[in-house]
């Protein structure tokens, strides 16, 4: 275990090495700014409150997103898998979903409801047909004679829940929390440098690139790679609780 | 009482039961005959989990069963306790504790249901089936895997925990269940 995190920090110092290395032969900071501008870069805006804020608020509407995106893919699916009609229904209307273009969404929601709730919009939509399809086929592949022995125990709802559904939806479930918190962190943001909202991670990265501060876009680039690894590692402790 | 009248079953054009009739009323039935006959089909046709082609069946509509499957069909990653009061809501864990140290060791109470052997396993089934409160008691192969010893442990819990249900086992080995009543298919 100790030698697994000193060999992760070496690449990961190795990786910072050449990152160095690179500007330094490049020798241009606004085409390449380097790991000790960036972190030039990220302590000064650490050193403004209104940085903070922005990165809550995105995290927030991220998360916000992603909890709508969830309980809609969630119920969905459910009544996708006991009604065939409801699975029918939805199924071209997901498909279509999943293949439309990020930016394309975006520009729907900065249409319909503004740049203050297009980071909410878009992180919903993404995160939806991930959990749909996801827990739809945990559902499918639920073992049918474990069905039969709740069926002919008359197990109530609740313990059919908690000793044959969640014990076969709980690797679904896990999966599609990690692949949809990531994606609705990428989308959010990108909706935000689109649509501008003020106060965001998307805007910081938007000014950085207007005013040609390319260690200020990686600074915050960096931030909102953490923001989301952070909420994924939460996300996935609290999913390995409930889940056990 | 469970009546099968003149009923057929085929799978994927194999006739597996074909035109049988039984009776089983109350008491306990032996329900016997070689390996593939359709014994385990008879069963889920009795408890209602698959419709017969031809034929009728007739059972109260509000019978209760208790079922030892074919297979374990446990909650694996649940422990022996769990496994056992899961599906039975009235049984308390005291007299859940006491069903299950009669046919298995203290230390596997706490057990997770998939760390158990197969003998195990099956004497877990075959106590959560008769730990249920019911009207009909279900056996399919109850004791599949188990030692001689392990065997007549298992018997004179079924018959001791009956009290007064209707039974019916599937069993290739017959030891010790000659007093109930044969129904060959």
């Amino acid at each position: 275990m100790k030698n697994k995190y000193i060999r992760t920090t070496l690449i990961v110092l190795i990786w910072l090495v050449i990152w160095q290395v690179l500007t330094l032969v490049v020798n241009n900071s606004i085409l390449l700014a380097g790991p000790v501008d960036t972190v030039k870069a990220l302590m000064e805006l650490g050193s403004d409150p209104s940085f903070y804020l922005s990165v809550g608020i995105t995290a927030g509407k991220v998360l916000l997103g992603f909890l709508i995106g969830m309980i809609t893919g969630s119920v969905l699916s459910v009544l996708s898998y006991r009604f065939t009609a409801v699975r029918e229904f939805f199924s071209p209307f997901v498909s279509v979903i999943k293949s439309i273009p990020v930016v394309s969404f975006i520009i729907i929601a900065l249409i319909w409801a503004g740049s203050s709730n297009v980071t909410i919009i878009v992180s919903s939509v993404i995160s939806f047909p991930i959990f749909y399809k996801n827990l739809l086929e945990g559902l499918m592949v639920t073992d049918p004679k474990m069905k039969e022995l709740a069926m002919v125990y008359r197990m109530k709802t609740s313990k059919k829940i908690r000793y044959i559904y969640l014990p076969s939806l709980s690797s679904h479930i896990r999966s599609a929390l990690s692949l949809a918190i990531g994606m609705a962190f990428r989308g959010g943001i990108t909706a935000e440098v689109v649509g501008q909202p003020l106060k965001s991670i998307g805007n910081g990265l938007y000014r950085s690139k207007i005013n040609l501060a390319t260690s200020e876009m990686l600074a915050w680039t960096l931030v909102a790679v953490l923001s989301a690894f952070i909420i994924e590692k939460l996300i996935s402790l609290i999913a390995k609780k409930v889940l056990k | 009482m469970i009546e099968l009248r003149n009923v057929s079953k085929s799978f994927d054009d194999k006739k597996v039961l074909d035109s049988f009739s039984a009776v089983f009323d109350k008491g306990s039935y032996l329900l016997k005959g070689p390996s593939g006959i359709g014994k385990t089909t008879c069963i889920r046709l009795i408890l209602g989990l698959i419709d017969p082609d031809e034929g009728e069946i007739q059972r109260p509509s509000d019978m209760r069963f208790a079922v030892c499957f074919q297979e374990d069909r446990l909650f694996e990653k649940e422990t022996v306790l769990t496994n056992a009061i899961a599906v039975n809501e009235g049984v308390s864990i005291t007299d859940a504790t006491n069903a299950i140290l009669e046919l298995l060791p203290s230390d596997s109470l706490n057990k997770k249901a998939g760390e158990l052997s197969g003998g195990m396993k099956r004497r877990l089934a075959v106590i959560r089936a008769m730990l249920h409160d019911s009207d009909c008691v279900i056996l399919d192969e109850p004791f599949t895997g188990l030692d001689d010893e392990a065997r007549a442990k298992t018997l004179s819990f079924i018959k001791e925990r009956l009290n007064g249900r209707l039974l019916i086992i599937t069993s290739h080995d017959e030891r010790g269940l000659d007093d109930l009543a044969v129904v060959n298919i």
